[in-house]
């Protein structure tokens, strides 16, 4: 339901027009280029005489009420070339929001370990067994393979533990702060456990 | 007098459950303080890097601007001292209107962290930075457009709807103690948008998203028992971007100058509009006391 058509409405209609804009909530109107008073709109009232429209200095003059055309706000901003304030480069980070960006990464990661082991066993012609023979192969010493053990098995470590945070909120548990600060930790410590686990394997 | 027991034994019930924000586990610490030592007391003359941008029509680069003041001279809060270098400096601008932290209008980022200045007093740092609230755009100095946050808040219908509409004034619905008590936390936003403008999900969606403010609000309506429009709110919410975009990152409660809790209405609330958990009936008949004389029944009795 738009507005266009109430712009002559008589007084005592303004209710029901408000009462429908109430439940629809809809701004749109005609596109007409709204900047303020730089838009010169007809007056209803003024005196005309020979064609010219006279307009008396102190003359009172009616207008209908014409909603302000609500512009899309990137679009309005963006014309005014309008700079947005900074924000990842200022914001200081917060546990809970580097925990939660972690949570995201190691997500891909993990995908990205799915990905790949179902398009190797998909696709490559020699198995992921070569593979595995090959970096066998490459022989390389205890503490090496001990680290690189740990960096491949921690993404998934730091996932599982978060994620059971996550699944907490959405039942609802362990929403008050100092208890996402206390999970945060805890995931963290775990996290590193399992990933050590891993690397011993 | 045993009603006025009850009734603070109740609010103390109910107010220990509500979740007052901490920023640490480190405050919980319930051990003896050990002797610190004496700390060198912080140099008054301090230096306030503020964001500075003239405006779209002089054709300059946001930057920021330094200012020298000493805080022994000035309130011992933030809007304070940008009153002060609003005296050196004229051409400083920012909002702000009640000075106690009820109207919103003073929300800037300080230091990193969204506050309203007029109740947050200023750090004991010798460098302090105030930028605008992070990704909105920018007016002038610390002025940001704020317009897409109010027309969100205005799309959940922030007002009373009842089935059988009657004339404001004309009634008084009844709301029981318990139902009454579910609103706090929740009717003290100043809907300032520090939350909204700390939250990385607003940054990035924030025409789509509703953002912790407005999604806090919408709540509020909707678990007030007096509200008949539960269906229609929860309906209207029910997609990929209203509620949905929140990844419960939590920085809306570490932002919130009240100490609400955003994020954990938030996660009640997508309880609510996936059907998990249904809005209880109210406790009592909201109207009860709806005898229908109004004002006018008042006034003739006096």
């Amino acid at each position: 339901m738009t507005i266009n058509n109430m712009f002559y409405l008589p007084s005592n209609s303004r209710l029901i027009g408000l009462t429908i804009i109430r439940r629809f909530c809809d701004y749109r109107s005609s596109p007409m280029q709204i900047y303020g008073n730089m838009m010169k709109v007809p007056l209803l009232a003024s005196k005309t005489v020979a064609g010219e429209i006279l307009r008396h200095k102190h003359q009172v003059t009616y207008k209908p009420y014409v909603k302000p055309y609500y512009r899309d706000h990137d679009s309005k901003n963006m014309t005014l070339k309008r700079p947005m304030s900074p924000h990842l480069t200022i914001y200081a980070p917060t546990v809970p929001a580097m925990t939660s960006i972690t949570q995201r990464i190691t997500g891909t990661i993990t995908t990205v370990y799915a990905l790949l082991l179902a398009g190797g066993t998909l696709f490559l012609s020699n198995g992921i067994e070569s593979y595995v023979s090959a970096i066998q192969s490459l022989d390389l010493s205890r503490p090496s393979i001990f680290v690189i053990k740990f960096i491949l098995g921690a993404p998934f470590a730091y996932h599982y533990f978060c994620g059971i945070r996550y699944c907490a909120w959405n039942a609802g548990k362990w929403l008050a702060m100092k208890d996402v600060y206390a999970t945060a930790y805890k995931s963290v410590v775990l996290a590193a456990i399992v990933a050590l686990f891993f690397a011993i394997l | 007098m045993l009603s006025k027991i009850l009734l603070h034994k109740r609010i103390k019930q109910l107010t220990s459950k509500i979740c007052i924000r901490q920023h640490s586990a480190k405050e919980n610490d319930k051990k003896p303080a050990l002797p610190k030592p004496a700390k060198k007391p912080i140099d008054p003359r301090r230096v306030f890097k503020i964001y500075r941008f003239p405006g779209i029509l002089c054709k300059e680069e946001p930057k920021l601007q330094s200012y020298e003041l000493d805080v022994s001279k000035c309130g011992p809060m933030l809007l304070d001292a940008l009153i002060k270098l609003k005296d050196m400096d004229p051409t400083l601008t920012f909002r702000r209107s009640c000075r106690e932290g009820i109207c919103g209008s003073c929300a800037m980022n300080l230091q990193g962290h969204n506050c309203l200045a007029c109740i947050t007093q200023i750090p004991a740092q010798k460098t302090i930075t105030i930028y605008p609230l992070p990704h909105m755009y920018v007016i002038r100095d610390l002025v940001v457009d704020m317009t897409h946050f109010f027309e969100g808040y205005k799309s959940i219908r922030p007002y009373l709807i009842r089935k059988n509409e009657r004339p404001l004034g004309q009634v008084q619905y009844a709301q029981s103690l318990d139902d009454s008590l579910k609103l706090v936390g929740l009717y003290e936003c100043v809907l300032c948008s520090c939350c909204s403008t700390a939250c990385p999900s607003y940054w990035w969606n924030g025409r789509r998203f509703l953002g912790p403010a407005t999604l806090l609000q919408a709540y509020r309506w909707i678990i007030d028992s007096r509200d008949e429009d539960t269906e229609q709110r929860l309906k209207d919410l029910r997609d990929d971007f209203k509620a949905f975009r929140c990844h419960t990152i939590m920085n809306c409660t570490l932002a919130c100058p009240k100490g609400l809790h955003p994020g954990m209405f938030i996660a009640k609330l997508k309880r609510l509009i996936s059907g998990i958990d249904k809005k209880p009936p109210p406790e009592m008949d909201t109207l009860k006391y709806a005898s229908g004389a109004g004002l006018d029944g008042c006034a003739k009795k006096c």
